[in-house]
């Protein structure tokens, strides 16, 4: 069943599915470049993740997200929540360039296996943010948020504690929109 | 199935890869660019035109004579070299030289030209030839509404030529080059905020306080300290300025401009000088690349209204560009050298990177001085043709700015005051030139897509090449930086994202820009053009013009030519800083979008403004 909240998908080029990987290969993967959403003045937000429909539990994944801060030096930091607890775990989480290899440390990672985040100030570049876990249930995924505030005295205050609660508002939604499908 | 959240795009990956060049620290090419559609096979008669560079003999030997001409310790100290001398000691043998004439006369080519500097040679042939000698047949290609030729897959130098001849220029034509002219905003919903209509027309001995964005090279003048040097009688008299460009224009706007400004110049001062035919069709006077010829002719002719100007008129393909600077200095008529049309470092190959550096080479070994614009996109010179925010923003400079032996033109913002539609903005000193002062006036009254899409990428070109390696004159100096981390180029081509290039980090290339001078429409420029005056213009497109003009002024009053300039330029940075006599006025505010102007050398302003009287002294002019 998909999500109401996962809106549009625009392209698909590269997706993998490596189940019989001999190497330990994640069963998922696949990269995708997350666009911005640009409020009025200027922070941006971006919103990600994957629902794998066919995934069942034991199954394993590994996804690349690109991001694109903004021009200016921007305070970035992100979430990411399994969209149903106990779902999923992470079991990784890197910060890289956008070359995917170039492993990067500007960002503060925070990672548990129902949570995984980060925050910093991160000059203007693409990035690549890797996550890796495994399914603990059939069909699961996850949903990301990210925000960038360029610093201004009284918005960057603003900005750090609305993230906190934009992210919760959205898991309510997600949940509420959930129960209703 | 997998799906996906919101506005998340999957992407095809193209990598793409680092290799090394003869004269880059680590090459990098934007790869195949999805707007680009093969029309097939080009019209086999057709007739092009080629241009072959040769092999340098010892590299390291010419770059460091060149060096040794503008060191008073050296016993070459301003003994610069005339095109034959230059050939004679790097250039190929006169055998080498025929033995290739001969070959592409036996393909059935025409060799059009062999340079002085046994370093280039210009042939024509058709399409069907040219695909013949080289290996891959030409294609017919459409890109962004143009159509170009090109060869269809990777050619190859024939093994008679292998070994003396370096690389083929020309056999793509896809016009590459930007001028680096900007306006006030012209659309969008803050566009009638813009003032590009003159308050009022300039008249000979008007006063020079004219309001920011309606200044002329008067003003340029007391701004920059020139006026001194005007008082002593220097005026640019006996020296020839030389102007590289791909767009025509009309001789009459100059002398309107000059003559507007009581200027004192000869009726039969410029010499225009057709290189490969001259500019395309759609170039020519009155064409939107007529403006930046109009204004390269009037700032530099302006600022040093002595001189004699040569103007070589060259079209935007193909070999145009180069064949343009290498004919300006190969005819050695011209002083000083300048061009305000470049396209990011990154499009070049190092075989093209290398062509033009031996032409500079050869400009510095004469004594030429050669300067072009920075760019207009601040810190990101490939958004200006990959924008932002379809395109991810990337860290990137122009060439040939980026060359090591060009003098780099940055730009600034003069302080001011706007008076806006909804509220003053003020800048309080001179700073580094970009939009990003307007950026919190245009959120706050159009909202942030506003400024990104009419606002940004504007600032003075600048930061760190990632194909020159770092020059001595920049050794040790402070604010020098590296190349970043993260630098990729994504596109959404068609809903489907593909990564160009990624940028190396921490390459240890060439900064630029190397001075800057106003630079900013909002405290731009009168142009006069098809017989009228337009206002809220600006770019570094009339910094490398100014330049010129100044480096002429300096050479007439020290009755010489200045010679490569920047080992000078560093090195009175070394002995005067930002003190007293000093050349250079440190611009400390501002950013150009990622660099910020500092106290110091600065990826955005270079080594800061211009005191002109100050600099021709350290050059040696005796005022």
């Amino acid at each position: 069943m998909m999500k109401s909240i996962k809106k549009t998908v625009l392209g698909l080029v590269l997706a993998t599915c490596a189940a019989f990987n001999a190497n330990a290969a994640p069963t998922f993967s696949g990269l995708f470049f997350v666009e911005p959403q640009f409020d009025y003045y200027t922070s941006q937000q971006w919103l990600f993740g994957v629902t794998q429909t066919d995934a069942k539990a034991g199954d394993t994944f590994e996804y690349d997200f690109l991001f694109n801060t903004p021009p200016e030096n921007a305070d970035f930091s992100f979430l990411v929540r399994p969209d149903k607890d106990y779902s999923l775990a992470f079991s990784n989480v890197g910060w890289y360039a956008g070359d995917l290899t170039e492993q990067l440390d500007n960002l503060e990672l925070v990672l548990h296996s129902w949570v995984v985040a980060g925050k910093g100030r991160v000059s203007s570049g693409t990035y690549d943010l890797r996550l890796s876990g495994t399914f603990l249930a059939d069909a699961a995924g996850f949903t990301g948020n990210a925000i960038s505030a360029i610093p201004e005295p009284v918005s960057l205050a603003l900005m750090g504690a609305g993230l906190a609660g934009m992210i919760g508002v959205r898991r309510r939604k997600v949940e509420k929109e959930t129960e209703a499908a | 199935m997998k799906t996906l959240t919101a506005i998340t795009v999957a992407i095809g990956v193209l990598t793409t890869s680092l290799a090394y060049g003869a004269t880059t620290t680590a090459q990098v090419r934007v790869e195949k660019d999805a707007r680009v559609t093969d029309l097939g096979l080009a019209p086999q008669s057709e007739v092009r035109q080629i241009t072959l560079s040769l092999t340098v003999k010892n590299l390291a030997a010419a770059e460091a004579h060149a060096a040794s001409l503008v060191d008073p310790t050296s016993p070459n100290f301003r003994k610069f070299l005339t095109p034959a001398q230059v050939g004679a000691l790097y250039g190929q043998d006169a055998a080498s030289v025929a033995q290739i004439v001969n070959f592409l006369k036996a393909q059935g080519l025409t060799v059009t030209k062999v340079y002085k500097n046994n370093l280039l040679i210009s042939a024509r042939g058709t399409n069907a030839q040219l695909g013949a000698v080289f290996g891959s047949p030409i294609h017919t290609y459409s890109a962004l509404g143009r159509t170009y030729e090109a060869p269809a897959s990777a050619t190859t130098l024939p093994a008679n030529l292998a070994g003396v001849v370096k690389a083929v220029h020309g056999l793509n034509n896809r016009p590459l080059f930007a001028s680096n002219l900007k306006r006030q905003p012209q659309t969008g919903p803050s566009a009638a905020e813009s003032k590009l209509v003159p308050s009022r027309i300039p008249t000979p001995k008007a006063a020079t306080t004219t309001a920011p964005g309606e200044y002329t090279v008067l003003d340029l003048a007391a701004k920059y300290n020139v006026n001194p040097l005007y008082a002593a009688g220097v005026t640019g008299a006996g020296k020839t300025i030389g102007i590289a460009t791909l767009a025509g224009y009309r001789q009459s706007d100059a002398f309107g401009y000059w003559n507007a400004l009581g200027l004192n110049t000869s009726p039969s001062r410029i010499t225009d000088v057709l290189v490969d035919g001259g500019p395309l069709p759609d170039d020519g006077p009155g064409s939107g690349g007529a403006g930046e010829t109009t204004l390269d002719v009037q700032q530099a002719g302006g600022v040093a209204p002595g001189a004699n100007i040569r103007v070589y008129l060259a079209p935007n393909d193909g070999n145009g560009f180069l064949d343009a600077f290498a004919t300006a200095v190969d005819e050695d008529q011209v002083d000083t050298l300048s061009a305000s049309w470049g396209s990011p470092e990154i499009y070049n190959g190092s075989d093209e990177l290398t062509a033009y550096h031996l032409v500079f080479l050869q400009a510095a070994l004469q004594g030429i001085p050669v300067i072009a614009a920075s760019g207009d996109s601040g810190a990101f010179d490939i958004n200006r043709s990959y924008p932002y925010p379809d395109c991810t923003t990337q860290l990137t400079v122009d060439h040939p700015a980026s060359d090591t032996l060009v003098l780099a033109a940055g730009g600034t913002t003069l302080a001011h005051t706007q008076h806006r539609l909804h509220g003053d903005v003020t800048v309080p000193a001179e700073r580094a030139w970009a939009w990003d002062y307007l950026r919190n006036y245009i959120t706050n009254n159009y909202g942030q897509l506003t400024y990104y899409t009419q606002y940004f990428p504007v600032g003075g070109g600048g930061g760190v090449s990632v194909d020159f390696n770092r020059p001595s004159y920049q050794a040790g100096v402070t604010g020098v930086a590296n190349s970043a981390a993260a630098q990729s180029l994504y596109c959404n081509f068609g809903g489907t994202y593909q990564d160009l290039a990624d940028l190396p980090s921490g390459v240890q290339g060439r900064n630029l820009p190397d001075v800057s001078l106003n630079a900013d429409p909002y405290t731009g420029y009168l142009v006069y053009f098809e017989g009228a005056w337009g206002a809220g213009s600006g770019g570094t497109s009339f910094v490398a013009p100014q330049l010129n003009g100044i480096l002429t002024l300096i050479a007439a009053g020290k009755g010489g030519r200045v010679g490569l300039p920047h080992p000078q330029l560093y090195g009175a940075f070394k002995t005067y800083g930002y003190g007293a006599k000093s050349p250079f006025r440190p611009i400390s505010a501002g950013t150009n979008l990622y660099y910020k102007s500092t106290n110091t050398f600065n990826p955005a302003t270079g080594l800061g403004s211009l005191d002109v009287t100050n600099l021709a002294r350290a050059l040696g002019v005796n005022l």
